[in-house]
């Protein structure tokens, strides 16, 4: 039977939150050790756990993604395994040797040539002068540098430093194989020579960790994924459940609550502000609901849901539209809702208070943060008798059923269907669950 | 804790408290470290010393300069007779100059080693070589640096027309005890130096203050004041400047058996400075 590369048991790991509470727990952690105790494993006040029970196994060959948003953890548990940090609860066990492309250019000198850096940074990374002198060309080839080998590094370009430091790196064929955030150096051509290499060793029974943030690095290098949030992982998941408890995480942590109830003496008379209007109307809460009618701040990719808005009219509008604009993250406008161009009606404003349900069917928005904000326009006026911007965010979220990671920019998903011809076969469809498949 | 498995593949596990061994195993545990880096601290020393040789006019030669210029000031000092150190069996000149070098070997141990690992900072974040072999890598250039100073010393002997004695050649191993003692007190100093940073300038200072209770500069005879003769008399660092400076400049010396003691306490010191070492080093990479 295969033995695991790595096996992580219940790891936790604590930091202090300032410098003063690290200053005090190192002392006091300092004195309990020198007198033969043990590390404290409960949380005193100004700490905090940076990782809390993680736990996973993986067998050679197996590349394990670990992705979070800033803070989770990701680097701390890379940290543990390259034996930088010690774990204050919990066992780590690695079986074979290991690299650490977090280790690329590690020790450079700049005053020394690049040939002479080879040395210094294979010792380091654990290579013999033996070994290093077997991989010389191969790491010299792979770094594309030519005749410059016998240049000082300091007369080289940032490309070319990070490209002779990943390829000593990455040249050794070690068991298990730490990345951090790493594959996205040098040009087009350079990365895409990394992938290979990397998938090369995996093929080989490596264990990579991969620690990013790229949604499409985990996706390209890895067979499985792990997320950590606030120091806790749920376990290894699939890549693709990864990558998008990823993106719902890092959704969430972008997403801020919008402002509560609007009173009219909060109403500026002018422009320039996030609010402003006449004063003779205006939206005094806006909701998002789900198609149960539930207040919701977000929703699954797909789903339809409500724009509940409590407009409160003190002069009759005759002639009124309730507009609302959709702004992305990255892209403003994407949509607008307008009334008379939905339904070639204006509403008709009575004075009182009024809740207008905007339903919005299959908005096919793809995952990301959306900012809604509104405006109340008398269609005989030239100014808004009310506007509010970003008065309400919705996230959305992966689907279920399908994989939203091609770029993070676009904000709208169409309905497509594919078809190819070719020359010797009949027409291919695309399948919605087996992917391309003949439709002859 | 690391081992080879019956497959023959070496395993690596990572626990809390895992550095909770006694003095043997602290001794061991660097024994190995040390044996398994000697090709990243000879790197690392070649690395350090060859840099900064290059784009500078004099080159090489500075290795031996920087020496010289150093003794040149306490020399300046004594020929304008603002020092008066006393009268000795040694010619002043060469009795500063052994005596500083010997004395050196402290604070350049201690802070060679004390700032070993602040110095290295980028490579225990980033690599997996034992810290241990940071923190002592760079007595490999204080070796190289006695080796200077006993080429500066045969200068200063053919100078000052005086005869070094065979012992000369036996300075490395006459100076260890200071070296050995600048390496205990500066392996606490790497590991508790980074928790509180001023750790280290504070025991500098310290350092500096106590020089001048040992016949360093001056002659041990001269000194008038009952109490501060005492203070001399019961300093370990006088018997471990004064014993190898008699016995280069002389051939023989007072209190060699005193020197023996206090060296064999300076290697139990330096496992008590590995075991702290040891205790305390996970600490450090959290606090760079």
């Amino acid at each position: 039977m295969q033995k695991p590369s790595v096996v992580v048991e219940a790891v936790s790991k604590k930091f202090g939150l300032s410098l003063k509470s690290a200053l005090k727990y190192g002392l006091i952690d300092s004195a309990r050790r020198i007198l033969g105790k043990e590390k404290d494993q409960i949380l005193r006040p100004g700490e905090f756990w940076a990782l809390n029970d993680v736990s996973f196994v993986l067998d050679p060959g197996d590349a394990l993604g670990i992705m979070g948003v800033n803070g989770s953890g990701k680097t701390t548990l890379l940290r543990i395994l390259n034996g930088t940090y010690g774990p204050d609860k919990g066992k780590v066990t690695l079986r074979g040797r290991i690299g650490a492309l977090i280790a690329a250019g590690a020790g450079f000198s700049p005053m020394l040539t690049g040939r002479e850096n080879i040395y210094i940074s294979g010792t380091l990374l654990g290579m013999t002068p033996a070994e290093i002198r077997n991989k010389f060309d191969e790491i010299i080839a792979f770094a594309e540098l030519g005749e410059f080998i016998d240049m000082p590094v300091r007369n080289y370009s940032s490309g070319m430093s990070v490209r002779l430091g990943f390829a000593i790196a990455v040249i050794g064929t070690p068991e298990i194989l730490l990345v951090d955030e790493v594959l996205a150096v040098g040009d087009m051509s350079f990365q895409k020579k990394c992938f290979e290499r990397i998938q090369t060793l995996k093929r080989n029974g490596t264990t990579i960790l991969l620690v990013s943030h790229s949604v499409g690095s985990v996706w390209a290098v890895c067979n499985k994924g792990l997320v950590l949030h606030q120091g806790i992982s749920k376990g290894i998941m699939s890549v693709e459940d990864t990558c998008k408890a990823y993106d719902n995480n890092n959704m969430l942590e972008r997403f801020h609550r919008p402002s509560g109830v609007v009173k009219v003496d909060e109403i500026p008379k002018e422009y320039g502000g996030l609010r402003g209007g006449a004063g003779t109307a205006y939206i005094a809460k806006v909701e998002i609901l789900d198609e149960t009618k539930s207040s919701v701040t977000s929703l699954e990719y797909g789903k339809s849901f409500y724009l509940r808005y409590h407009v409160t009219v003190l002069e009759v509008i005759e002639e009124a539209i309730l507009r609302i604009l959709i702004d992305g993250e990255i892209n403003k406008a994407i949509a607008i809702i307008d009334n008379y161009e939905v339904h070639k009606t204006f509403f008709f404003m009575a004075p009182g208070n009024h809740v207008y349900d905007v339903f919005i069917k299959n908005p096919n928005l793809r995952p990301g943060v959306y900012f809604f904000s509104a405006a109340i326009i008398k269609r005989e006026v030239g100014v808004h008798i009310f506007f509010e911007i970003n008065h309400a965010q919705l996230a959305i979220m992966q689907p279920r059923d399908s994989f939203f990671y091609a770029d993070y920019r676009a904000s709208v998903q169409l309905d497509v269907e594919y078809s190819i011809k070719n020359e010797h076969r009949s027409m291919m469809k695309l399948h919605p669950n087996m992917g391309f498949q003949d439709g002859a | 804790m690391r081992y080879t498995d019956n497959d023959g593949m070496p395993v690596t596990i990572y626990e809390p408290n895992e550095t909770q061994g006694g003095f043997i195993w602290g001794l061991q545990r660097a024994g190995g470290d040390i044996a398994a880096s000697k090709h990243v601290i000879m790197r690392l020393f070649w690395r350090d010393f060859t840099a900064q040789f290059r784009q500078k006019l004099l080159g090489y030669f500075w290795a031996l300069l920087s020496p010289l210029l150093g003794i040149a000031s306490f020399l300046f000092l004594f020929f304008i007779g603002v020092l008066r150190p006393g009268e000795g069996e040694i010619p002043y000149p060469v009795y500063v100059m052994v005596g500083s070098t010997i004395w050196g070997c402290l604070p350049g141990a201690m802070g060679a080693v004390s700032g070993g690992l602040q110095a290295q900072a980028d490579l225990i974040m980033r690599t997996r070589i034992p810290k241990v072999a940071l923190a002592l890598s760079s007595l490999a250039s204080l070796s190289y640096g006695i080796l200077i100073s006993m080429a500066t010393m045969t200068i200063i002997f053919i100078l000052t027309g005086v005869k070094p004695t065979w012992w000369l050649l036996a300075y490395p191993l006459l100076a260890l005890p200071m070296v050995l003692l600048g390496t205990a007190i500066g392996l606490v100093l790497s590991v508790l130096g980074s928790i509180a940073r001023d750790l280290t300038p504070m025991v500098t200072q310290g350092l500096a203050l106590v020089m001048y209770v040992t016949p360093v500069i001056y002659v041990h005879s001269t000194i008038q004041n009952v109490f501060v003769k005492a203070l001399i008399d019961w300093n370990p660092l006088s018997y471990l400047v004064d014993v190898p400076r008699s016995l280069i400049c002389l051939g023989h010396a007072d209190h060699v058996g005193v020197y023996l003691i206090i060296a064999v306490g300076t290697v139990i010191l330096v496992a008590i400075g590995l075991r702290i070492f040891y205790l305390l080093e996970d600490l450090v990479a959290e606090r760079l």
